[in-house]
């Protein structure tokens, strides 16, 4: 490129020469201001090496020709070529400087407009979470106003009910024996209502607010559906009514919670029974790949189109169009609703208005319906970490030393303040965890020793103490029920780490290998893996990322990854980059260290740790 | 004819009958909007108890019709409802009713009422 430059200059000269009149022309001297604006302009090297080229071909030129005064010809020509092709260069050069500041400048500007424009992102995302948080939680107090008209207006039939008969009855004497127990158990069967009323309200709003305990287990659907036929079965009997059984005779195991399909199932069932006044209900179970299949059917009044998916709603009941309705809150249907859903199913109904109804639910066959208690993995992290256990009831003792030994840790128990005192003083545990102490003295003492020894104190509380634990400081608390991602979290947060950790991403062995030489084994902790999704960043957060070169394609998306997640933004990041990859600009990168200079990663590297330990 | 209970509620009507009755007044019971309308033309009752939530047609078109019939629009009405809501009290009124008494009520004080009524009239 740099010839072809040169040639360039030199060929564009020659058509000026003989533009101004050949070499003897007096106007050859504009030759040289022209020169000096092209130099400044352009390349100074590469237009300096051409027109001196030139003046000495120029200068050459009067020789050849047998002039008169050749010396005087070359000084006339070259002094003021000289003269000016140098102070030229400077300016060239000088422009050159301003040029890259200028670059610089902008690429620094392009780098705080990235940053900026991530950070505009970043708010505009919460923005949005925020804006959708606030809609449902209008959604959710909508909602809620809507239920507790409902519900005051279905406590006040019963209510009504109770109180006028009541009155009655304590106003008039002269009431005949029978009509007198036709109220009082008017009365008893009101209230039996309210009662069967608060319970479903009770549950519906313990299933809307998540406070429901799910006892989510292995169950046979043939069980619970034919145990339900075999509960209604009686019922049927007394209003004339057949049930036909089409439930296959083999097990479908789901998973779910028992007790609570087998509500929905008799839900369903007592609609049947209450609004079929004669025929047959039938109950069946149907298999497909992915689900199961529950339907009950009834010959009775059918439900209105659109009705069909009001009725699952709260507090509205089927028959408001019919007259001599049966009673019945409209509660069943729409908690029997929310079980299916919580179980990842779905319900509904079909239905022909004179010909009957019938009710379909399905559950799918292979799904984890909960968000389990995940299996934690016994990370090397705490392997060996010991923790003092302070708890005199033995049974909680040991529940908590199993719990924490499934962790990794080494536990010792001690059923005594007194004793605990002892056995930290001498052993030096790396955390003491404490059931709830019976006497703060002692708990002062263990508080006191904590702070001397900088030994972490967690307090074992059951949730509603929480409000007293905070009274009495300590490093944090593990809450009743022991849930073990809880007890981890907590203790992460506290313990002290012996080392720093290094998250190395790569998919070339011997570049995580060098990286891991370079660092030094034995000071840092570190982890190799292929990519983001093989390391659970929330669970062991690293001091330091390292992005190895060997993930190419993918070492956008990575970074792009870990700036924009609110857990890893913070993390110090290193790239290692080849030297053709120089010009790359990422955003927010920390540092990042060239393919050549391995040693530099190593200082960077630690730096980071350093500067990561100071946040 | 002195008064006719308009409610699909079983104990509802029980109750109010039960005590009209003691107290010596003539009393009809309508299940839904329809039966109402056609015992009100009927009967003409001095009274009608009319509840909003009743099948066919609603307590308001109830409320309504009776007072834009010139033979039975003389009729004392008193809506009779679960809702106490200041909206329904409004919507009951634009219907023509004379008088709200909410659920849960005590029929002693609806029996006073009925007496104010009757004697007025």
């Amino acid at each position: 490129m740099k010839k072809f430059y040169f040639y360039f200059a030199l060929l564009s000269l020659i058509p000026f020469i003989f533009f101004t009149g050949g070499v003897e022309s007096p106007m050859r001297f504009l030759y040289y201001p022209i020169m000096v604006l092209l130099i400044a302009v352009f390349d100074s090297k590469t237009l300096l090496q051409a027109s001196l080229t030139f003046s000495i071909v120029y200068c050459l030129i009067p020789f050849a020709r047998g002039s008169e005064y050749p010396f005087y010809t070359v000084i006339i020509n070259v002094l003021p070529f000289l003269l000016t092709a140098i102070p030229a260069g400077r300016i060239s050069d000088m422009l050159k400087q301003e040029r890259d500041s200028l670059r610089k400048t902008t690429d620094t500007f392009h780098g705080v407009t990235n940053t900026l424009n991530l950070q505009i992102m970043n708010l505009q995302s919460k923005i949005d979470a925020l804006s959708e948080t606030c809609n449902r939680l209008k959604e959710l107090s909508e909602n809620r106003i809507r239920f507790i008209s409902g519900v005051s207006h279905e406590i006040r039939s019963p209510l009504s009910s109770i109180r006028s008969f009541s009155e009655i009855l304590l106003n008039y004497d002269d009431i005949d024996e029978k009509t007198r127990r036709e109220f009082l158990n008017i009365i008893n069967e009101e209230s039996e209502r309210l009662t069967d009323l608060t319970n479903e309200i009770l549950d519906i709003v313990a299933i809307e607010f998540g406070k429901i305990q799910w006892q989510m287990d292995e169950v046979d659907m043939t069980d619970v559906v034919e145990s339900a036929v075999a509960t209604i079965i009686p019922l049927t009997k007394n209003k004339g009514l057949s049930v036909e059984n089409n439930i296959p005779q083999r097990h479908f195991f789901i998973r779910g919670d028992k007790n609570r399909l087998f509500q929905v199932m008799l839900n369903l069932l007592s609609n049947a029974l209450k609004f079929t006044s004669q025929g047959k209900i039938s109950v069946g179970i149907e298999e497909s790949a992915d689900d199961l299949k529950v339907y009950v059917s009834d010959t009775g009044e059918g439900i209105y189109p659109e009705e069909k998916d009001k009725i699952f709603e709260e507090f509205y009941r089927i028959g408001d169009g019919l007259a001599g309705r049966p009673k019945g809150a409209g509660i069943g249907l729409s908690i029997s609703k929310k079980i299916i859903e919580a179980h990842k199913g779905r319900i509904w109904v079909e239905s022909q208005l004179g010909k009957g109804s019938t009710f379909f639910f399905t559950l799918p066959k292979e799904e984890i319906i909960l968000p389990k208690v995940e299996d934690v993995d016994t990370g090397a992290d705490f392997h060996g970490r010991h923790i003092l256990v302070l708890e005199n009831y033995k049974p909680l003792r040991q529940v908590l030393r199993v719990a924490l030994e499934t962790l990794g840790f080494k536990t010792t128990g001690a059923e005594s303040t007194k004793q605990g005192l002892d056995i930290a003083k001498m052993d030096k545990p790396d955390a003491i965890v404490i059931g709830y102490p019976k006497n703060e003295d002692y708990f002062g003492e263990l508080r006191i020793l904590s702070r001397i020894q900088g030994i972490p104190l967690f307090l074992v509380i059951v949730i509603d103490d929480e409000q007293r634990g905070f009274q009495i400081a300590v490093n944090g608390y593990i809450s009743k029920p022991f849930d073990k991602n809880q007890i981890l979290s907590t203790l992460e947060q506290v313990l002290p780490r012996k080392r720093g950790k290094i998250l190395i991403i790569s998919h070339d062995n011997e570049e995580a290998r060098n990286v891991q030489l370079l660092i030094g084994i034995h000071e840092y902790e570190t982890i190799i893996v292929p990519d983001l999704y093989s390391h659970n960043l929330t669970r062991h957060m690293p001091d330091v990322i390292v992005v190895g070169i060997s993930l190419s394609d993918e070492v956008y998306s990575t970074i792009r990854f870990l700036r924009s997640n609110q857990t890893t933004v913070k993390i110090p990041l290193l790239l290692i980059l080849n030297s053709s990859q120089r010009d790359i600009n990422y955003i927010g990168l920390n540092s990042s260290a060239y393919g050549s200079g391995l040693k530099k990663i190593a200082e960077k590297m630690k730096e980071g740790i350093f500067s990561s330990a100071n946040h | 004819m002195d008064i006719l209970i308009v409610d699909d509620e079983p104990y509802i009507q029980r109750s109010l009958s039960f005590v009209f009755r003691k107290e010596g007044f003539a009393v009809e019971i309508a299940s839904n909007g329809e039966e109402a309308l056609r015992k009100a033309k009927e009967l003409k009752p001095k009274i009608i108890f009319l509840d909003l939530m009743i099948p066919k047609i609603n307590g308001f078109d109830v409320c309504k019709a009776i007072k834009s019939d010139k033979e039975i629009s003389g009729c004392y009405v008193i809506i009779l409802t679960a809702k106490g809501q200041e909206v329904d009290k409004e919507r009951g009124l634009q219907a023509g009713a004379d008088e709200f008494i909410t659920k849960p009520f005590s029929p002693m004080e609806i029996i006073s009422r009925v007496r104010d009524v009757l004697q007025v009239k």
